[in-house]
């Protein structure tokens, strides 16, 4: 045996290499951080001291006992001064841009909701507790300090808030900004011109000067999304001046040199970017109306989830986004920290292309609705954190009730009537398809995972291909996946025709299942111009009943909203954009 | 040096009998690993892909031997299925690669010339990229082509096994030639060759049957190790992202299916994937240690 020991060095190695993994379990990495910063410091102090590693040993154990008493005063002195009006927030990915007509991942569109002022806001409504959801029927103006619009609501005159100033240059903000921020919108076609569309503004002849501070939009169509769309983080006030300077004849709207610098002057201004490692946001001294109580924001980046959750237990940071469902689990457990979970509208969808076999089969697409055990899916994946899903208009949208939708939804888990659906599209054995998932999205995972599961119980082979960010919206925008898995897929504005107009119009922007339906059509059309929720009751209800009638999506839940925040932040108000405000955040003792 | 006693044993006993106790001990592993992969399907304890979302990263018990990961999968149940995967990719990209580039170097070796030089020229462009990023390349370049479909059946049921096989025969092909070439190069003007060729023997039948013979202890060393590296160049590629359709069970992309959750103190997801890696490249080594001394053809026994 002894022999065995000695000739098998690879087998010790293994072993070893073991015993380091076992060892390392259970501890975390931020406590092994601070002995190893500690020690270090110490070494390096008595290096000259001492020679031999015995009596090192022996002075460092002392002297690290003295040293982090001392060092723990000084931090906690320190995080009374500093901390106290400074939010440290995680994140796990650099910003991308600064170009508010460019908005597209969540981050860029939080900092670029922040740092530059959309005409309007919501305002908060009802505190839930620690939370407050916004209110979506309820504005404040933010460049805009009043709005009239006319009887028939296709005029709109915008009044400027007094005394508004961009901090980077110290000039005032004039209508001149505002009609080169509509002018560039429509120069550099992107966000801000499709949002401008939508509320009937297509041309900048739209747009009348009356004088300094007030413009009037003429010709506006009329809808109940006006306002919410001015809303959006798209429509950010822009410098004219700042931009027009650093133009070019290959850029004449300067998007290259925005990208990288900021021309705003949102309730929050850019103070320092380091690419890739680290945002300083400060309150922008100018705004004419209440500070808000966090005078510094710091967006840190940190890649990994498991640091982002220990930075937060830790108390180094007030907020870590993007957990996963277990490690949100972890941080409720810990001491000064809590997770909010918030019913929400997020969408988790699965997307099949009715425009190509297997499923432009109508039975096909129903026997998968059926075969999908809902219950698992929101208790068991989700853990509880999310609430089946009833149709295309959420159970958490304020329209549900509203259109009294309950009676629209059809499917329920029952592998029995699944395989009848299955013997009426003439395949009674199963058929085989292909799931596109994101790649590295856990929750994709393990919604992937579970459906081939459901799946395989009434004959269907489903294979699983994960794929890129960017080959899954080539695949959707042309229509050429089988199907695909969207989770977090959240409508920016909490409105039916919204919805419609993104998802289920013919050929619409993001029509990823191919639906089309000439009566579903027609109800978007004529329900454009209405403003009346009770009027749009009626034509809704049929069409979002076409729409769970043609099964173009597995709706598999609604998931809550959840945030890992500091137990001492209050003031939490949650946008249907999902997007935080930090204005309205506040440290409480 | 060659004794007697080890030379005159069956070809049975001096496959499963190593020349030292630890070899055997490797062997007796290893044999046993290879009856789990092919038994495996019927010791699983659970479906190796059917989660139980209800029962996530739950710890060893009696009910999940070596606990569930993070989407309520059984460990063990995947770890035994795991074995069946790595070790038939691992076998047969190395056969593939190692046959095609062994016959390759002794047509080299045989023919010299150009080539020789434009083989070896290849080969070194195949050894010039760091074997992930080769990986990587077939990765982009193949894995989304819908030229494996027709072919896809038995152990290759998905194009990204039959990937992880080329990128695994794309490794292993420069590795033999390069070998076999360098052992046969002093044979092309051996008296047994001139021979051969006055008998009437083509090219290809003087390689066959006079060459690979005199390189088959080389070829069966390397052949452990190979399928050794063969094991862990699967588990990398798979490690980060590539590879076998999910959630079917392979060791590198269930060590990084756990890798999440083990600053959590969820040790075991990642734990007995990687000790049944270390497992098996520790049994295969035991073939590759020594095993040219009982086969030498120069041995009185050849």
């Amino acid at each position: 045996m002894k022999m065995l020991w000695k000739r098998t060095p690879p087998f010790m190695a293994a072993m070893l290499g073991l015993a380091l993994v076992v060892s390392a379990c259970g501890t975390t990495e931020t406590v092994t951080e601070t002995v190893e910063v500690v020690v270090t410091s110490i070494v390096t102090e008595t290096e000259t001291v001492t020679e031999t590693v015995e009596v090192e040993v022996v002075v460092t154990s002392i002297v690290t006992e003295v040293v982090t008493e001392t060092e723990t005063v000084t931090e906690t002195v320190e995080v009374m001064v500093e901390e106290d009006r400074t939010l440290r927030v995680a994140i796990p990915d650099d910003v991308e841009h600064l170009d508010p007509n460019f908005g597209s991942a969540n981050l860029t569109n939080l900092v670029l909701k922040n740092t530059y002022m959309q005409p309007v806001q919501y305002l908060p409504g009802l505190s839930q507790g620690r939370y407050s959801y916004a209110d979506t029927t309820s504005f404040e103006g933010q460049w805009v300090e009043t709005w009239d619009f006319s009887d028939d609501s296709t005029t709109l005159t915008l009044k400027l808030r007094q005394g508004l100033v961009f901090p980077t240059s110290g000039r005032s903000v004039t209508s001149d900004d505002v009609i080169y921020t509509i002018e560039r919108a429509f120069g550099v076609p992107s966000g801000p011109a499709w949002v401008l569309g939508n509320i009937g503004v297509t041309s900048i002849d739209q747009v009348e000067r009356v004088d300094d501070r007030t413009l009037i939009l003429n010709d506006i169509r009329p809808s109940t999304i006006v306002l919410p769309l001015m809303r959006d983080q798209s429509m950010g006030l822009l410098d004219s001046e700042a931009i027009k300077a650093n133009a070019t004849d290959d850029d004449p709207w300067a998007t290259t040199w925005l990208s990288q610098n900021y021309a705003g002057n949102g309730r929050y201004v850019i103070d320092s970017w380091d690419r890739g490692s680290k945002m300083v946001l400060k309150a922008n001294p100018t705004w004419p109306g209440r500070q808000p109580f966090f005078d510094t924001v710091d967006l840190i980046v940190v890649p990994e989830s498991a640091n982002r959750l220990a930075l937060l237990q830790n108390g180094e940071v007030d907020i870590a986004m993007n957990l996963s469902a277990q490690e949100e689990e972890l941080a409720a457990a810990s001491d000064g920290v809590s997770v909010l979970s918030i019913p929400d509208r997020n969408s988790m969808n699965v997307l099949l292309n009715t425009r190509q076999p297997p499923f432009d089969n109508v039975d096909l697409r129903k026997a998968l609705a059926y075969a999908v055990d809902y219950d698992a899916m929101v208790n068991g994946v989700f853990k509880g954190q999310a609430v089946p899903s009833e149709g295309p208009i959420s159970v958490n949208s304020r329209f549900f009730p509203l259109f009294g939708l309950g009676d629209s939804w059809a499917y329920e888990y029952d592998p029995d009537k699944a395989r009848e659906h299955l013997a009426a599209a003439g395949f009674p054995d199963g058929f085989e398809f292909e799931l596109i998932a994101s790649q590295g999205l856990p929750i994709a995972d393990a919604v992937a995972a579970n459906l081939k599961a459901n799946f395989s119980d009434i004959g269907v082979d489903m294979t699983i291909r994960p794929v890129s960010g960017a080959e899954m919206f080539e695949s959707l925008a042309g229509l050429s996946h089988q199907a695909a898995f969207r989770g977090g897929l959240l409508d920016y504005i909490d409105d039916p025709y919204y919805h419609f107009y993104l998802w289920w119009l013919t050929d619409t922007v993001i029509n990823w299942t191919g639906f089309t339906n000439d009566r579903v059509d027609e109800i978007v059309v004529e329900t454009a111009g209405l403003l009346d929720d009770g009027a749009r009751r009626g034509p809704y209800r049929e069409a979002i009943s076409l729409v769970v009638d043609a099964a173009p999506m597995l709706w598999l839940a609604n998931a809550n909203f959840t945030l890992a925040i500091s137990e001492d932040i209050s003031g939490y108000t949650h946008h249907p954009d999902g997007l935080m405000w930090f204005a309205n955040l506040e440290r409480t003792s | 040096m060659v004794t007697r006693s080890q030379t005159d044993r069956s070809l049975l006993s001096r496959i499963f009998v190593g020349p030292t106790k630890g070899r055997t001990v490797r062997r007796s592993i290893f044999f046993l690993l290879l009856l789990v992969a092919v038994i495996g399907p019927w010791i699983v304890t659970h479906d190796p892909i059917r989660p139980d979302p209800f029962n996530t990263l739950a710890p060893p018990s009696a009910e999940h031997w070596f606990g569930t990961d993070r989407l309520g999968l059984d460990i063990f149940s995947r770890v035994v299925a795991g074995t069946r995967t790595d070790f038939t990719l691992a076998l047969i990209g190395v056969l593939l690669g190692g046959g095609l580039g062994s016959l390759m170097g002794a047509w080299a070796a045989y023919r010299r010339g150009w080539v020789d030089t434009v083989l070896l020229r290849v080969v070194e462009v195949l050894q010039s990229f760091p074997v992930l990023l080769l990986g990587l390349a077939l990765f982009a370049a193949l894995g989304s082509l819908d030229i494996f479909e027709p072919f896809l059946f038995g152990p290759f049921d998905d194009t990204g096994k039959v990937v992880l096989t080329i990128a695994i025969a794309s490794v292993n092909f420069p590795s033999y030639l390069r070998q076999v070439r360098s052992v046969l190069l002093p044979l092309t003007d051996a008296e047994f060759v001139q021979a051969a060729k006055c008998s009437g023997l083509g090219g290809w039948g003087i390689v066959w049957k006079h060459f690979i013979p005199n390189a088959r202890g080389q070829i069966l060393a390397l052949f452990a190790l190979t399928c050794a590296y063969a094991i862990q160049i699967i588990a990398g590629l798979s490690f980060i992202g590539l590879g076998i359709e999910p959630p079917h069970p392979e060791w590198g992309a269930m060590i990084r299916e756990g890798a999440t959750v083990i600053i959590q103190g969820k040790w075991w997801a990642s734990l007995f994937p990687g000790a049944a890696i270390a497992l098996s490249v520790y049994s295969l080594t035991g073939f590759s240690v020594g095993s040219d001394t009982p086969i030498d053809p120069a041995s009185p026994s050849s």
